[in-house]
């Protein structure tokens, strides 16, 4: 059969600062700003927009579900085509790969992708927080029979992966608080990020302990936004700019939803190894050890990077600890990790931070990341994104410059 | 910031939930205080949580008792929970998310452990623990909590 698959790159980044709120901007006013911005950086106009892509997470959060046909038309991008996508915590991932399909397969030419999630407008209905409201909108992604009477809070349902990572490799809390102060000086130099100051591992062990390990500072943020990103065609993108950033490949899994799990898979997170191992096909990536100049995953808490480092192939099954050790992904280290500061510092909304991760790394290997920047040196950098039930979503995707090594 | 304006909005849903294929399950939890499991016999698996059809044997499943002892595979410690969530009318913060195998069964079953000392990671993998069926049952997985029986070493 004949291979008609076309090159597709990212061409416009859209990113709006993670705030614990953005009161005054309802959320398809944010997904006109992040639009607008990544049609900017694009340089083109919202008529160019052949397809809009549409990253939206939870609608009890947001008060409006089908809120893509709100923002689409707000955009200015009525009566043509428009597509949502929804994976929880994956949502941006899952998406952007649908867009990166959209456009290799010559349907579209160009693909205007926004993630937009407004989430502290709801509020707990017994005390009024709107951390615990929204905690509360996002807990109907738990499985609704099995899990849910029992816990909405991912750092509590995903603790037993952590644990058992802690007891079959000797993974210590020293080092998952270490994972967190990393993301914390990392977001120093972050302006958008949403906690900007450093901790000790002190500090961060000190913390509340939300569900052990997990301390808070250990734990994402939760806040609200909205990400941009413009895709296009190789015959589009050469006619706007001579260093296109290039999708290399992209997966999107849906995982096994239930808890049981054989002891070779104790401690480890199935869903995003399958997709680490297909984008990594797909991209030609055969030593992803010494593949990336950075690297954005979900560290939705920081227990779950640790692991993440595993499943995206950065080290074997059970040495993260020795990855954080050797200081290998600081920011000057051999494979950065979330210079952005990530979940933990920078900020988390499902549908949002994914869509800001691959902006990031587009950026880095685009050298326009400021005090952020890393050493770009091979071209090439992975994000990753995970959510849902049991961390049973996930999307891995591996964007390059044209003269990858 | 610039000026905003918000007022409130109550919206409340209510469900009447079929349980499907897997009602037996809960109809032996409310009427009898009991555990029953899926058996498929193609593969053989015992599962709790249930499942009415075995995807991989394309075969459905039969219900076989099951007893209400079982082995602790985590117990995760929780010391938040937002206010508005159900759980609160069952147990007092910090309470302990475990994750069990029942006996007999091959699967893993979310449950909560209730132990009157909540020592830090006192209840532990390999723990045995017994399910404790509440007076007052309504056909849902916090009808029944599991109490330690006999630590592991």
């Amino acid at each position: 059969m004949a291979d008609h698959r076309r090159r597709v790159a990212v061409v416009g980044v859209g990113q709006l600062p993670f705030r614990s709120r953005h009161p005054d901007r309802q959320f398809y006013e944010l997904a006109y700003d992040a639009g607008r911005l990544a049609l900017d950086d694009a340089g083109i106009s919202v008529d160019d927009v052949d397809t809009m892509f549409h990253s939206i997470y939870c609608e009890p959060m947001m008060r409006q579900q089908i809120a893509d046909n709100y923002v689409q038309d707000y955009l200015g991008l009525a009566d043509k085509e428009g597509i949502r996508v929804a994976a929880g915590a994956s949502t941006g991932g899952h998406a952007f790969r649908a867009a990166y399909a959209e456009v290799m397969s010559g349907l579209s030419d160009v693909v205007l992708l926004v993630g937009v999630q407004k989430s502290t407008d709801v509020v707990d209905p017994v005390t009024g927080d709107r951390g615990d409201g929204m905690m509360l909108a996002q807990g109907l992604s738990c499985d609704m029979t099995w899990c849910h009477p029992f816990t909405v809070l991912p750092p509590a349902m995903w603790a037993f992966i952590v644990q058992q990572h802690m007891e079959r490799w000797g993974t210590t809390v020293e080092q998952i608080a270490m994972a967190a102060v990393k993301a914390h000086d990392n977001a120093l130099t972050n302006p958008y990020a949403q906690l900007r100051y450093p901790l000790t591992v002190e500090q961060v062990l000190n913390s509340r302990l939300i569900a052990w390990p997990h301390t808070m500072y250990m734990c994402c943020l939760y806040g609200e936004g909205a990400c941009g990103i413009v895709l296009m065609s190789e015959e589009r993108a050469r006619e706007l700019t001579d260093k296109p950033v290039w999708v290399a490949g992209a997966a999107a899994v849906s995982g096994t939803t239930r808890l049981e799990r054989p002891p070779e898979l104790e401690g480890r997170i199935p869903a995003v190894g399958a997709a680490a191992d297909i984008a990594y096909e797909r991209a030609g990536i055969t030593d992803p050890e010494d593949a990336f100049d950075v690297v954005e995953l979900h560290d939705i808490t920081s227990g779950i990077e640790l692991v993440t480092y595993e499943e995206l192939r950065l080290c074997k099954p059970g040495e993260s600890g020795r990855l954080i050790d050797e200081g290998a992904v600081m920011k000057s280290g051999r494979i950065p990790v979330n210079p952005s500061g990530g979940r933990v510092a920078c900020g988390h909304i499902a549908g949002v931070s994914e869509v800001y991760s691959i902006g990031e790394v587009a950026l880095q290997l685009r050298e326009q990341a400021a005090e952020r920047q890393v050493n770009v040196t091979r071209g090439r950098g992975v994000i990753e994104t995970m959510g849902s039930g049991i961390a049973s979503q996930a999307a891995v995707i591996v964007l390059e410059r044209e003269e990858a090594a | 910031m610039s000026e905003f304006f918000e007022a409130p909005y109550k919206y409340t849903l209510e469900y009447a939930y079929s349980y499907g294929g897997i009602s037996r399950f809960f109809a032996e939890l409310r009427d009898n205080a009991r555990f029953v499991a899926s058996h498929c016999p193609g593969c053989g698996k015992t599962l709790v949580p249930p499942v009415a059809d075995c995807a991989g044997c394309r075969r459905e499943t039969e219900w076989v008792p099951v007893p209400s002892t079982a082995t602790v595979v985590s117990a995760t410690y929780c010391y938040h929970l937002p206010a508005g969530h159900p759980l609160h009318q069952k147990v007092d913060i910090p309470y302990i998310l475990g994750i069990v195998q029942l006996d007999e069964t091959d699967s893993w079953l979310m449950a909560l452990i209730v132990e009157e000392d909540m020592i830090l990671n006192n209840v532990k993998r390999g723990d045995r623990v017994e399910a404790v069926f509440r007076a007052e049952r309504e056909g849902k997985v916090t009808d029944f909590y599991f109490v330690p029986i006999e630590q592991s070493k």
